[in-house]
């Protein structure tokens, strides 16, 4: 769901949140009542396990800022992500398969777009490109409990895809042991 | 020995070697082992995972294995555990769509890193042989538990993956590796009350199947017996764990020449997928 908020987002050319003026989500009714009949955690997390699972949040999340982020789930939302989630309706469509989605996001000056949420990117059918991959490690790294220097995650990254070859895996975690 | 699969499956992880490993294998083994290797980075400092260092490094015990970026060494099990939990704390690990969104990998590499460094002559080829055959053997126990019973694979089945990944390391014989899968059997638990409930324990079970793998194969290797009959037995996993939702042919299928870590999907978002 997150790929077609974010697909919704560049199609409608939306930067700002005051620029999105309805935004509806479809799912069976299984689905919607797991995300919309379950209480305000789910547009409003309280905490980061509530939020990593709460769609509102997180599709409000990705229409506003345009991705989604660690610092963005684990601060569990600003103002404008909020609000936005807030207006964000859901509805439940029988006969609709199991576990299906689809969002229609609909800007201000009233041009408007749907998107039925398919395979997620990072599956078998769309994998990461290995410079996604790289980029999610040293996002990771980034937010790491402490800084850590750059030398020290290229040499990881390098370690890791010598594998084949490292004679000690120990070295695997040596920059990063203490 | 048994007729139960879990027997075949111990002799699967023991007797597939580096060069048996179709190239596709190690490519998704190292590829699982830098998605999540970022993962234990990104979710070092994460909410709760304090409070575990906390309470485990008071404890101390035998300087053996490392945890990433705190300065302590601990027992190998306690290491696999903080290691683990922090590759959990994201929600953005290695995923099999297909077998009930299990992480398998936060498990095995918690348990293969502890192993690395209480064994100490582990090599790179040694490392990708063990997270193929741990990530091979939790996808495929998700993969036969075909109705959801809210248990959080990750845990429950994952323990069962870390378990052949220490025992690959320690060298196990089939007869332990199996003894290693009966003491995992009693380990196995964890349930998903704590998404819905919001709490901390959803990636603190991950460290718990990591931290019960390396105990599980270290303990088998002693002697120690654990269940034969994990599965099919009359008190195994798919009747306790699965009733009217499993299908045990999965266990097998394509032993030996599929590894089902190849099909793990890796995410472009740190959150679930709802």
């Amino acid at each position: 769901m997150i790929d077609a908020a974010l697909a919704a987002r560049a199609q409608l050319q939306i930067e700002r949140a005051d620029e999105i003026e309805a935004v509806t989500i479809e799912a069976d009714s299984a689905g919607h009542s797991d995300q919309f009949e379950r209480g305000p955690a789910k547009r409003r997390p309280t905490q980061v396990v509530e939020a990593q699972f709460a769609q509102p949040f997180l599709v409000a999340s990705a229409l506003v800022h345009g991705k989604i982020g660690i610092a963005a789930v684990d601060g569990l939302g600003d103002a404008p992500v909020l609000a936005l989630a807030d207006r964000i309706v859901g509805v439940s469509r029988d006969g609709r398969p199991k576990g299906s989605l689809s969002i229609m996001v609909q800007r201000t000056d009233g041009r408007s777009v749907a998107i039925e949420a398919t395979d997620p990117i990072g599956s078998p059918r769309k994998p990461l490109t290995e410079a996604e991959f790289e980029a999610k490690f040293r996002d990771c790294a980034g937010n790491a409990v402490r800084p850590l220097p750059d030398a020290s995650v290229d040499a990881v990254l390098t370690d890791i895809q010598r594998l084949q070859t490292l004679p000690d895996a120990r070295e695997l975690i040596a920059a990063f042991a203490g | 020995m048994t007729d139960d699969p879990a027997w075949a499956l111990a002799q699967h992880v023991c007797r597939t070697g580096y060069a048996d490993l179709p190239r596709s294998a190690v490519e998704s083994a190292c590829r699982d082992i830098l998605d999540t290797f970022g993962c234990m980075l990104g979710g070092s400092g994460s909410p709760g995972i304090d409070e575990l260092f906390a309470v485990i490094s008071r404890w101390g015990g035998l300087a053996e294995s490392r945890v990433l970026l705190r300065s302590l060494r601990l027992p190998a099990p306690q290491a696999a555990l903080l290691n683990a939990s922090m590759g959990h704390a994201l929600d953005f690990d290695d995923t099999l769509d297909a077998g009930g969104s299990i992480h398998p990998g936060v498990s095995v590499l918690g348990a293969v890193l502890a192993m690395c460094d209480s064994l100490g002559d582990v090599s790179g080829r040694d490392v990708l042989l063990a997270v193929a055959l741990g990530l091979d053997v939790s996808c495929r126990i998700a993969l036969a538990s075909t109705l959801d019973r809210g248990w959080h694979r990750t845990s429950a089945m994952g323990v069962f993956g870390a378990t052949a990944a220490a025992g690959k390391l320690l060298r196990l014989t089939p007869e332990q590796m199996l003894a290693g899968f009966g003491i995992a059997y009693s380990h196995a638990a964890g349930n998903r009350q704590c998404i819905l409930d919001g709490a901390l324990t959803k990636r603190m079970q991950a460290g718990q199947a990591a931290s019960a793998g390396v105990f599980s194969a270290v303990l088998a290797q002693t002697g120690f017996t654990g269940a034969r009959n994990i599965f099919n037995g009359r008190f195994g996993f798919f009747e306790l764990y699965q009733p009217n939702g499993y299908d045990s042919s999965e266990l097998l299928r394509d032993l030996g020449t599929a590894f089902r870590g190849e099909a793990l999907s890796y995410k472009p978002y740190p959150c679930g997928r709802p």
